[in-house]
């Protein structure tokens, strides 16, 4: 599971976060609900198109994810959706379902502490 | 006086919704592609647009020459992860006020829109933090520091 490069620790950047946010925990909590309620659609956009290889629907699928994950800091995350993205730009989708599988896990991994630290 | 976030993405729009209302001190108005764009900006006239590139329907490129077409210089701050050379020469051509990469850093963004506010007529203006006063100063000159009587 993709741990964040800068803190070694979980699944979000949590320092780059709070700068965002100013440290405001309300808002953190903002964010972090609209990015659980979107992107269980993305992931499943992502399936879809992987499943049928369409390239295009997949480079724009994981280009969405790839946003709103670093958008909060999940910038493990947001990496297995930009390396999945660059592959479909270059017509690649060969392995698309089995890096669809990836991201899914990992997003469930983002989910789980999100709902922890924020939404419990 | 409204700013524009033009975004396909929610959480991205979020983001900027809270750093540009908190800097600009603006209404923050949003549109989630280029069409619904163009309707806010006849409708609601915003003084700066942020403008994403890569949206569903039409992208930021195509919005940004309907821009330039109906709205002249209309101020555009384009906000994006396309950080390829060309693209942004591209952007740059089309008279775009400013580029931003995402991930938005919030230190970066909010000098970017200090300058904006300079160069964009009719932005408020921010007050300075006010100069920590004694407590006897406080009682003697209780005016709030704003650019115009701040100290340089």
């Amino acid at each position: 599971m993709p741990e964040n490069a800068s803190t070694g620790r979980g699944p979000m950047n949590r320092e780059y976060l709070a700068s965002i946010t100013g440290d405001d925990r309300d808002f953190e909590r903002e964010l972090t609900e609209s990015f659980v309620t979107v992107s269980p659609s993305i992931i499943e956009q992502l399936r879809v198109a992987a499943e049928s290889a369409d390239a295009t629907a997949v480079r724009s699928a994981a280009h969405a994810l790839k946003g709103s994950s670093r958008a909060i800091g999940a910038d493990g995350l947001g990496a297995l959706c930009e390396d999945l993205e660059h592959r479909a730009r270059d017509g690649d989708v060969t392995d698309a379902a089995k890096a669809v599988d990836g991201i899914a896990a990992a997003y469930a991994h983002v989910e789980s502490y999100i709902r922890d630290e924020w939404l419990s | 006086m409204k700013a524009l976030v033009v975004d396909d993405n929610p959480t991205s729009r979020l983001v900027l919704r809270k750093i540009i209302g908190d800097e600009l001190e603006v209404e923050v108005i949003e549109a989630a592609d280029g069409r619904e764009a163009l309707q806010r900006i006849e409708e609601d006239r915003p003084t700066v647009v942020f403008l994403d590139l890569e949206m569903p329907t039409l992208d930021g490129v195509a919005t940004l020459s309907e821009i330039r077409q109906r709205w002249g210089d209309l101020p555009v701050m384009v906000v994006t992860a396309h950080a390829e050379p060309e693209f942004v020469r591209r952007m740059m051509s089309l008279g775009v006020t400013d580029y931003v990469l995402k991930p938005v850093n919030r230190e970066v963004l909010s000098s970017r829109l200090a300058r904006l506010r300079d160069k964009v007529p009719g932005l408020p203006q921010k007050a300075k933090p006010a100069k920590p006063a004694l407590d006897d100063e406080a009682e003697t000159d209780p005016a709030p520091a704003t650019s115009e009587n701040a100290p340089a």
